[in-house]
């Protein structure tokens, strides 16, 4: 069979290269995050408004007067009515700006700065521990749904789900600090060593979804018929799981990998606390215990935008292995 | 040399509580070139016993408990697991049911189609790539939609990948399981004359399983009958179809639609195919046949050769050789 009369590879190769559609559709998303921010940050700003008590008093303490409180009032620009506050605040964000913390008086931009990099280690150290571990003791899993092993990694997998992360953090600071004394109990002094616990205890939870979805999805995937097909080509065992089951089976996985995004800045909340860390989970807390509003309003913003782009990050990997989802946004774009 | 060669095999699928007795006995050969249908209803068997041929039974609960499988004169069960993959697709390749399902939905048909000639070949990924683009171009796709994902072809044009994919290496014995059931009417035609093209420039060996009798008689040279796990009447489409011995083969002819009186109703055989994880015993077709003795409660019957390729499974001829079913004697 000469291949003369057959198009050269390149051209049929460049058919598949055409993915401008996709930068239209990354810009598309990236716009709408724009009302969704408006969104969020409104309803914050409102609750936070009509929430009894005064922040004055908090920062006042027992210098509290009826004149300091209006003083400082005017000076936080609090006694503007509620919209000119809040447009005040959007035109603020839209430059890049925080605001000023109510209680430091420093920029909250700046505190962000400093404690967001340490949420951030340690959001990424539980993702990357999740993925490493999870998916691959998933595939594992269902390539011997009746062994012992397999059996084991579903009740390893029962109890991740339901351990709450603080008991988990507890205990793991019980066994690996304070008995065995490998690993620093609290703060981000001890580069690396820091990391550990706090990532495996938030993610302990997040790993055993991604260990039970891969499993599933896996098991599901391998009674496929091109399963069949590809067997019947004279693909080996192993190179039907890699090449055919395992990609299929990725879908159900990364939805729960990206999509988990905000339960696991929830649980860094925790996790920041039992740790001591400092980083925007604690922030986040301490902030509304003192009715800061700028400063929780900075933590959440910064939140919603990491949601957001790990959404986005998710959907664009899925185009990457699915061609009928990158067809199905292509198609979104044109209309 | 026969390209395929099956002696007594017996397929069981095993759960919690019971058994499923699948192909319980199975006896067939396909000479050298020759097209064998294998005809039957759903559940009696036929796919069970073409993954057999490819040792491909589903795991765990599949077993092939006994038998032989002679391809090409080598026993395909006693292969190892090295060998059966360089056997599957090379020299022997499986057309499958349904194409919507059949293909890969994240591999271009052009990845899918060169997956096995890479494997069976021994080339590189461009020329594995520049024989699938030939294969396509076969089967009367165009080349340049090698790159394109089989959600973007239609359910006939998806069976044709399938072909390719089948025929990529050029098997000595095709496997179509019931390759047209899955397609419109009007693709079937176009389909089947495909592969009956594609089999003939070739010159391979294939076992067409099916249950429709218009395909038998339009691309097979022999015919098997195949009820509850076991072959009950085998020979030639002379044989069957002008000289049809069995009472069940009987029915199935019965069953179809007389296109000269379209009001007459279908007579379809009465009952229900037993349930195989409890055969009836002796033939499991009496207890719906019209010519049931006592003796078909009891004992299974051997199977009977009435001429040198027509085989029945049937007491009736053990006794006589006149023809109780009021069909003509063999000439």
């Amino acid at each position: 069979m000469g291949g003369s009369s057959y198009p050269p590879l390149r051209a049929i190769y460049k058919s598949t290269e055409r993915v401008d559609g996709m930068y239209k559709y990354i810009l598309g998303r990236l716009i709408v995050l724009v009302p969704v921010i408006l969104a969020l940050t409104f309803v914050v700003f409102t609750i936070m408004y009509f929430t009894p008590g005064d922040p004055t008093a908090v920062i006042l303490g027992n210098e509290y007067s009826e004149e300091a409180s209006s003083h400082l009032k005017a000076q936080l620009g609090l006694d503007k009515p509620f919209f000119v506050q809040y447009v005040n605040y959007v035109a603020g964000l839209c430059q890049g700006n925080f605001g000023m913390s109510y209680i430091t008086r420093a920029p909250v931009g700046q505190q962000l700065s400093a404690r967001f990099p340490n949420t951030f280690k340690i959001v990424i150290a539980a993702m990357v521990f999740t993925v490493v571990l999870g998916i691959p003791i998933g595939v594992y899993s269902a390539t011997k749904p009746n062994s012992v092993f397999s059996n084991i990694t579903m009740v390893v997998g029962l109890l991740g789900v339901s351990l709450p992360i603080f008991w988990l953090g507890l205990m793991l600071i019980l066994l690996f600090s304070v008995n065995l004394g490998w690993l620093p109990s609290s703060g981000m002094d001890h580069g690396f060593k820091s990391i550990i616990m706090p990532a495996v205890a938030v993610g302990a939870n997040y790993m055993a979804n991604v260990m039970r979805t891969t499993r599933s999805s896996m098991l599901e995937a391998v009674q496929q018929d091109y399963i069949r097909t590809a067997r019947a080509k004279g693909v080996s065992r192993g190179a039907v799981i890699r090449r055919h089951a395992l990609p299929n089976a990725l879908m159900p996985t990364i939805t729960v990998v990206g999509m988990n995004m905000g339960a696991l800045l929830g649980g860094v909340v925790l996790t920041e606390t039992v740790f001591s860390i400092p980083g925007t989970g604690r922030m986040l807390v301490e902030t509304i215990k003192s009715r800061d509003t700028p400063s929780v309003l900075g933590c959440l913003v910064i939140m919603a935008l990491c949601v957001a782009i790990s959404n986005l990050i998710v959907d664009l990997i899925y185009a990457y292995i699915d061609p009928r989802i990158k067809a199905q946004y292509k198609k979104e774009v044109a209309q | 040399m026969d390209t395929l060669e099956i002696k007594n095999l017996v397929v069981e699928y095993t759960s919690d509580d019971e058994t499923v007795h699948a192909v319980n006995g199975v006896d067939m050969v396909i000479p050298s070139g020759k097209t064998l249908g294998l005809v039957g209803e759903t559940g009696a068997g036929k796919t069970t016993t073409a993954l057999s041929i490819l040792n491909l039974v589903p795991e765990p609960q599949g077993r092939i408990v006994s038998g032989e499988v002679f391809l090409e004169g080598g026993n395909i069960l006693a292969m190892g697991e090295k060998q059966l993959q360089a056997m599957r697709g090379d020299r022997v390749a499986m057309i499958f049911q349904d194409p919507m399902t059949s293909l890969n939905p994240i591999q271009t048909v052009g990845e899918q189609i060169a997956e096995g000639i890479q494997l069976h070949r021994k080339v590189d990924a461009k020329e594995a790539l520049r024989q699938a683009i030939a294969m396509l171009e076969m089967v009367g796709i165009p080349g340049d939609r090698a790159m394109e994902y089989p959600h973007q072809f239609s359910g006939g044009m998806k069976q044709r990948v399938v072909i390719a994919i089948a025929l990529a290496c050029r098997p000595s014995l095709l496997i179509a399981d019931e390759p047209t059931t899955a397609l419109d009417v009007t693709i079937q035609a176009q389909v089947l004359k495909l592969i009956n093209e594609l089999r003939e420039k070739e010159k391979m060996s294939m076992l067409m399983i099916t249950h429709d009798l218009g395909i038998v008689a339009e691309v097979c040279d022999e015919v098997a009958i195949m009820y509850a796990g076991r072959v009950v009447e085998q020979g030639t489409l002379e044989d069957i179809f002008d000289n049809v011995r069995h009472p069940y083969t009987r029915g199935l002819f019965d069953s179809l639609p007389d296109i000269e009186n379209r009001r007459t109703e279908l007579k379809p055989i009465k009952g229900m195919m037993p349930d195989p994880t409890q055969l009836p015993p002796g033939c499991p077709f009496h207890p719906r046949c019209d010519y049931a003795r006592p003796e078909c409660g009891q004992s299974m019957p051997n199977a009977r050769r009435l001429s040198n390729t027509h085989l029945v499974r049937c007491h009736l001829y053990n006794h006589t050789t006149e023809d109780m079913l009021g069909v003509k004697a063999d000439a």
